[in-house]
């Protein structure tokens, strides 16, 4: 059947009630709440799944296209149900399975035994069960156009992040890759905010990402780069979705602008570009010569950024001990005061280990030293050392 | 059924028969004094001997030294009497005197002298010097590999300079809860260009963000500038208690367990092997807790043998010839640790856990000259 994207939440949601009342039944038998919270997963999920991909990619969908959907949305809650401690669900990946396989069943049933029963056009009205309306009445767009645009967006995102893909896979075993390649001031406050991990700002959104990346225990670095990437694809559907409305070719190119942005900055404008979308805001269009003049100016940012990524931007890598101190200071149970004659790894210590930075020696706890000073340090001072690196407390010194 | 067909059953059986491998049978076998329950490190010296250490619980909680000829000593007892778990390491010096790292509130050193056991302190920090690896440069040089639970770190320290020097080399972990997982191996063999160099310390470790399996089978090697660190393997639920060791070309090989989130029980035995193209990964054997525990040893013509409880806890030898062969050892199962060591002439030594959970120390007398290929 086809279904419209109103259709296809409200048939999820009656299918997920099924599920629902699955769940409950193997709570009780089993004496095991973790069949409840596998089930707001698997709802999460789902909807999340319909909004973001199926509602653009999938016109008229046969059965077996059901099928494969819901392998491909098992082998997904699978691994969201593989995540560490404290987002573990307790259950093995075989009940996991059993579950799903009896909750899917029931949501097949209700689709197809007791919807048809219920709302006898059902199927006609693309899945709606009932019909409500808010704003213009909208015709949907021809699914050729949504999967145009959903292509694009997925292309562009990915040739607008090439130098990002290229940098982590540069990295090597000896660095870390960063991610910063331009706007280095902002990243590094943000990243500030990022890595105070449990105890980061709930103002502002790398604090969250940060308490994110805590409760998960993922790395905050992995956190911050994968939401600078669904920011930007985010922005790139947002724009092409507001090209149904003036289809002017240059929006998507806009979205260069927001790549050396931080999470926290893409993602305000992905949510401005979205709700002008759903506002039907229409966007003027421009001459060849100046969309010529956009998309040069948008190829020159773009080797602007390739650029930094080779030769100028200073935080882009991150050595081992670099990385590593980081790591240490963000261990650390109190936010250390750091100091260090060199500004390059104080930056680094201050926004990558969440520690307060000094101007003085005297105010610091901890004096970060490199090379020849690290070597020489007294090694009862000495509270990390990497390598050459070390950091040395000012109290045993 | 034709005659023909007759004669495909005949071949496929007796194919079948000379795929199943013949069970080794050990020459010599010894109940050691200590419990299986505890992880044993058994070193060979340069007459091909056993020495072995262990740990005994229960009342008694202590470290114990057994010599070739089954005399024991203590290494160090412990106060606490409800200790469960013992974390130590054991090599010889260059002079072949016995040397043994362990964890006990700190990470301590002991050494076997002529009036008894000299023990030094490494690393006083709380919740520091567990899972650790041990070993000795022919300079005299003590390169140990250790872990910190309280922020789930590796740290290394060494006494190059005649006295300690400790580092943090893997500080990704997070700290919080922990189990339990894994050890540390290190060795000072390795020698693969760019990645390793013999006298600098390779270190293969399981890091984990927070708890065991939730994390990847690592390595760290020493450079000029500090160390370089590199996965093994990243499989979700891999690198439990790796073990290490090196061929006479220098080349590394780590045998490891990786569970399964399909089946907490289910398990496989992996071996990785660096080249200079990178990590070499296989799976050798898989079923219920297969290398969960399991030892490595380097055989000569730098050919590794394994030691792993297989399935239905089997205790079984894997070699490598022109592919894995597999051999159960004629004994009662493995229930617990291994150890491995292999001597001159190929003469190979292993203590396993019987179902008595006592230390089993087993003589597999010239299985290279006898079984090249088990």
């Amino acid at each position: 059947m086809c279904f419209t994207l109103a259709g296809r939440l409200q048939t999820r949601l009656a299918a997920l009630g099924a599920a629902l009342w699955v769940a409950w039944l193997f709570a009780l038998l089993y004496n095991t709440p973790a069949y409840l919270v596998l089930f707001v997963v698997m709802a999460a999920f789902t909807l999340l799944l319909d909004l973001a991909v199926y509602s653009w990619l999938i016109g008229f969908q046969p059965r077996w296209l059901t099928l494969l959907l819901a392998l491909g949305e098992f082998l997904a809650i699978k691994w969201v149900l593989e995540w560490p401690y404290p987002l573990e669900i307790r259950l093995r990946t075989r009940q996991a399975l059993a579950f799903y396989l009896v909750a899917w069943v029931a949501g097949w049933l209700v689709m197809h035994v007791l919807l048809p029963l219920l709302a006898p056009r059902w199927q006609e009205r693309g899945g709606v069960l009932l019909v409500w309306r808010w704003g213009p009445r909208t015709v949907p767009e021809r699914i050729e156009t949504r999967r145009g645009s959903y292509l694009r967006a997925v292309i562009l995102t990915l040739i607008i992040a090439m130098p990002w893909l290229i940098g982590g896979a540069l990295a090597g075993e000896e660095r870390l890759f960063s991610g910063i390649l331009i706007f280095s001031g902002w990243h590094l406050r943000e990243y500030g905010a990022l890595f105070a991990g449990e105890h980061g700002p709930l103002t502002s959104f790398a604090g969250v990402l940060g308490r994110v990346a805590a409760t998960g225990w993922w790395s905050p670095f992995t956190v911050y780069k994968v939401a600078h990437l669904l920011g930007l694809a985010l922005a790139l559907l947002g724009l092409e979705r507001l090209r149904w409305n003036s289809a002017p070719g240059y929006l998507p190119l806009a979205a260069l602008v927001l790549v050396g942005l931080p999470p926290s900055a893409s993602r305000s404008v992905a949510a401005a570009v979205w709700i002008a979308g759903m506002l039907r805001i229409r966007v003027p269009s421009v001459g060849r010569r100046r969309h010529g003049l956009a998309l040069s100016v948008a190829l020159c940012a773009w080797l602007f950024l390739w650029a930094q990524l080779f030769w100028f931007a200073p935080y882009a890598f991150l050595s081992q001990g670099e990385a590593q101190l980081s790591f240490w200071l963000a261990q650390q149970q109190t936010q250390p005061t750091i100091w260090s004659a060199e500004i390059r790894l104080q930056q680094i210590a201050a926004s990558f280990g969440d520690a307060r930075p000094s101007d003085t020696v005297k105010g610091a706890s901890l004096v970060l030293t490199r090379g020849e000073d690290c070597v020489a340090a007294a090694d009862a001072a000495v509270v990390f050392r990497h390598g050459r690196l070390c950091a040395v407390s000012e109290g045993l010194r | 059924m034709s005659t023909r067909r007759w004669w495909c059953v005949l071949v496929l059986l007796l194919a079948g028969c000379a795929a199943e491998a013949r069970a080794l049978t050990p020459a010599a076998t010894a109940v050691v004094d200590g419990s299986g329950r505890y992880q044993s490190v058994l070193r060979l010296d340069r007459d091909g001997r056993p020495h072995l250490v262990f740990a005994a619980g229960g009342d008694r909680a202590s470290l114990r030294y057994r010599t070739p000829d089954g005399a024991t000593e203590t290494v160090v007892a412990f106060d606490e009497r409800a200790r469960t778990e013992f974390d130590f390491a054991f090599v010889f010096d260059a002079d072949e005197r016995p040397v043994v790292a362990y964890e006990q509130t700190g990470l301590h050193l002991a050494r076997r002298t002529a009036i008894g056991w000299r023990h030094e302190l490494i690393d006083a920090g709380e919740r520091r010097g567990y899972f650790p690896a041990l070993a000795i440069a022919a300079d005299g040089v003590v390169h140990v590999s250790y872990f910190d639970l309280a922020n789930n770190d590796l740290r290394y320290a060494t006494d190059a300079g005649g006295r300690w020097r400790l580092e943090i080399i893997d500080a990704s972990g997070r700290p919080g809860f922990h189990l339990a997982a894994g050890f540390s191996q290190i060795t000072l063999a390795c020698q693969v260009a760019p990645f390793c160099q013999a006298g600098r310390p390779l270190i293969v470790y399981l890091a984990y963000r927070y708890k065991p399996y939730d994390g990847e089978l690592r390595a760290a090697s020493q450079s000029d500038t500090g160390w370089r660190i590199e996965p093994i393997d990243t499989a979700r639920g891999t690198g439990g208690f790796p073990s290490l060791g090196v061929g006479q070309n220098g080349v590394p090989w780590v045998s490891f367990y990786r569970a399964s989130s399909w089946d907490f029980a289910y398990g496989e035995l992996r071996v990785a092997r660096r080249t200079r193209g990178g990590w070499q990964k296989e799976t050798i054997d898989s079923g219920t807790y297969v290398g969960r525990y399991q030892a490595l040893a380097m055989a000569s013509n730098d050919r590794p043998l394994i030691l792993y409880a297989g399935e239905h806890e089997a205790a079984t030898l894997a070699a490598l010839c022109e592919g894995w062969r597999l051999a159960p050892l004629a004994v009662a199962s493995a229930r617990g640790w291994g150890a491995l060591a292999v001597g001159e002439g190929d003469t190979v030594w292993a203590t396993l856990t019987s179902p008595a959970a006592q230390t089993v120390l087993l003589e597999l007398a010239d299985i290279g000259k006898e079984e090249p290929c088990l």
